[in-house]
């Protein structure tokens, strides 16, 4: 028969395999973790309209994920949407005049942020906001100007 | 009644009195009435056919039943009154040996004899071991204080149970049906010590039992129950000798009788014939 | 006459089953009254654990593996044809962390050691071992129902930590060694994929409920097991379908309330 002692070290064991797994995933396989552990920093950017933008769709540069949306709020004052991104720091920081867009994944796919960096020498901090954006294409919107004016701009999808 | 013992002569307060004792069960009357009286001191034995209620009146001294009416009294104690810490601080004046010797399936044999005294004292742990070694010893098996109850033999664990019984000094012992399942070898051992411990230490003693022939040399008084009261009580060589039919069937274990041998049944013509 | 026997008797089994249920509910406060903060009690609970936990992990981290092995298995091939295979990492620690990891570690625990216990107190039940406790003045609802109800509560959060673990570590082995995803896209796709709060937690909080759930009907399918070998058997057979059937109710209930 096993001794008292190694039954209770045994089951001392298993409650430190199990609490050491619960926090790795919870630190390690989740938001938390990763974005409050200086691995990544937010930037904000203003639209007037975001389309159908989700918290967590991508921002992309160059077309390579570099982080993704964290929420979307609408500013009581200027009724625009702010949109706060994380960005992953191993990319590194970008310039201060850099640009945001938001585009459709294919025709009818997701939206997501594409940001474009300007040549600024200044860098962005940790919760700047971005000034040059693009907002969201709404494809009803612009069926309707082709309709109404379609002598206007022909090579629009 | 009759009171054999010398000895218990001397004490006039019984040690455990049931009086106008009605205990049923669903719409069964178990007990109907029965009035017992146990001397301190003795051993008594309870007999009767399976199914009579002796182990019913086992569960009305030990408190886990209550009576439909009458009183249970036990060294002074209401029991059928008692509840709660009060009813634990009596049982913690009892040993029991169940049927089934019933130690813990999960403990050595040491720490199921110990498991009482490390509930209801805080004494160190080298008083507690050696009171348990002496109770083993006194049982003969302080060379299994190592084993589990699934090594042991049916006797090896009745005596572990008696022992455990015997740990914490009660002053009475309940033994519900002590021989059952053993050879006449450890039967005899059994029998033997509970005479041995009633001697030793005092105490009073209650056998639950239906074997008749393991009653001679270890009881002061029996008391047969047929039909949920006392039938006859005496000594067993008085009980041997009587002569009512009941008493008769029982004591020589006639399979027919006023106990009759036939479960009640429709005419087995008319049975057959349906 | 069989009918309406029949009928009777589907209706007395129904209220039967309520009754059951209703008395099971009344077991936790009693066991709850027992809880004493002492050493005696710790050293007890943890050496259930050791029965229920620590012997629980062979069964668990195997199917955890598999588990995983097979969501990303089944997710590959289907992300793979919306060319959004990338997403595998996240689609696999969601369904795991919200729903698989808390609801399969629960049907299994059940199996393994809620039956166990329940076959262990009713047996302790049929062979008066129980009774003896009474009668040494130890209460058994104390002694024994409570160490296995508290180290099975302890138990069941903690092996679906190990589950969903083990459960990750099969997808991803399978999405990076066998076909050959880029392992930070997997990572960093779970990563920003899963919230702490309303994924990774409320399974925790899911899975802290289900050990209740079988810790409370597994001690009392045993304490109230009918004293028999037939009523052992009962006993067992009934934890494991009270205790499955409560799971995934439960499960539904807490999905929409914390959704």
């Amino acid at each position: 028969m096993r001794s008292r002692h190694t039954v209770e070290l045994t089951a001392g064991l298993f409650m430190l395999l199990g609490l050491a797994a619960l926090l790795f995933l919870a630190l390690e396989a989740t938001d938390v973790g990763n974005y409050s552990a200086g691995k990544s920093y937010k930037i904000k950017a203003r639209f007037t309209n975001i389309g159908d933008l989700k918290s967590r769709a991508p921002v992309a540069m160059a077309g390579v994920t570099i982080g993704a949306v964290k929420s979307i709020n609408l500013d009581p004052v200027t009724y625009e949407a702010e949109v706060v991104m994380n960005i992953d720091a191993k990319y590194g920081a970008l310039p201060t005049d850099t640009a945001a867009g938001i585009y459709t994944k294919g025709i009818l796919g997701d939206k997501y942020i594409e940001l474009e960096p300007g040549g600024s020498p200044d860098m962005l901090q940790d919760g700047d906001m971005l000034f040059i954006t693009n907002s969201a294409v709404i494809l009803e919107k612009l069926i309707g100007k082709y309709l109404f004016n379609s002598e206007d701009d022909k090579d629009q999808e | 009644m009759t009171t054999v013992s010398p000895d218990t002569q001397a004490s006039h307060k019984p040690f455990i009195e049931l009086r106008d004792v009605v205990f049923r069960h669903d719409r069964l009357t178990v007990l109907d009435g029965l009035n017992l009286k146990v001397t301190q001191g003795s051993v008594v034995a309870i007999l009767g056919p399976s199914g009579v209620g002796k182990s019913t009146i086992l569960k009305l001294i030990t408190g886990q039943i209550k009576p439909e009416s009458g009183s249970i009294t036990v060294n002074g104690l209401r029991v059928d009154q008692l509840s709660g810490n009060k009813l634990n601080n009596y049982r913690k004046t009892l040993g029991v040996m169940l049927q089934n010797s019933a130690l813990l399936t999960d403990m050595s044999v040491f720490e199921n004899v110990a498991l009482p005294v490390r509930e209801h004292t805080s004494l160190p742990e080298p008083v507690i071991r050696r009171l348990v070694l002496t109770k083993l010893q006194a049982v003969g098996l302080r060379g299994a204080v190592a084993m589990l109850p699934r090594e042991l033999s049916g006797g090896m664990a009745r005596r572990v149970a008696l022992a455990r019984a015997l740990v914490l000094d009660p002053a009475l012992v309940l033994y519900d049906e002590p021989f059952t399942g053993l050879d006449p070898i450890a039967a005899a051992t059994v029998s033997k010590l509970i005479r041995h411990v009633n001697e030793a230490l005092n105490v009073t003693s209650v056998v639950i039992t239906h074997d008749v022939e393991r009653m001679q040399g270890l009881i002061d008084c029996a008391h047969i129950i047929i039909g949920g009261k006392i039938a006859a009580s005496g000594t067993p060589a008085d009980l041997v000798h009587d002569q009512s039919p009941m008493i008769m069937q029982f004591m020589q274990g006639l399979p027919d009788g006023p106990v009759p041998f036939h479960y009640p049944a429709p005419d087995l013509a008319e049975d057959l014939l349906a | 006459m069989s009918n309406q026997d029949n009928e009777f008797g589907l209706n007395r089994h129904l209220l039967n089953q309520l009754s059951d249920l209703g008395s099971c509910g009344l077991f936790l406060p009693k066991i709850l009254m027992r809880i004493r903060p002492s050493f005696k009690q710790l050293g007890q609970i943890m050496r259930q654990l050791y029965f229920v936990g620590t012997r629980s992990m062979i069964i668990i981290l195997t199917s955890g593996f598999f588990i995983g092995l097979v969501i990303a298995l089944q997710g590959y091939n289907t992300l793979k044809q919306f060319g959004a295979s990338e997403s595998l990492g996240a689609v696999v620690a969601l369904s795991l962390f919200r729903e698989l990891g808390p609801v399969l570690t629960a049907l299994l625990f059940t199996g393994r050691a809620g039956t166990s216990i329940a076959a262990e107190i009713g047996l302790m039940k049929a062979t008066e071992q129980l009774d003896a406790l009474e009668l040494m003045a130890i209460d058994p609802i104390e002694r024994v129902v409570l160490p296995r109800f508290i180290a099975a509560i302890i138990a069941v959060p903690l092996l679906t930590a190990m589950f969903n673990l083990l459960a990750v570590t099969g997808a991803y082995l399978f999405a990076v060694d066998w076909v050959g995803l880029d392992a930070g896209l997997f990572w960093g796709r779970m990563i920003s994929a899963v919230d702490l709060g309303p994924d990774y937690l409320s399974g925790f909080y899911k899975s802290i409920v289900f050990g209740v759930v079988i810790a409370l009907v597994s001690v009392f399918q045993g304490y109230n097991a009918e004293p028999t070998g037939r009523g052992v058997a009962v006993a067992t057979t009934q934890t494991v379908i009270v205790s499955s059937i409560l799971i995934l109710i439960l499960d539904f209930i807490l999905t929409a309330l914390l959704i």
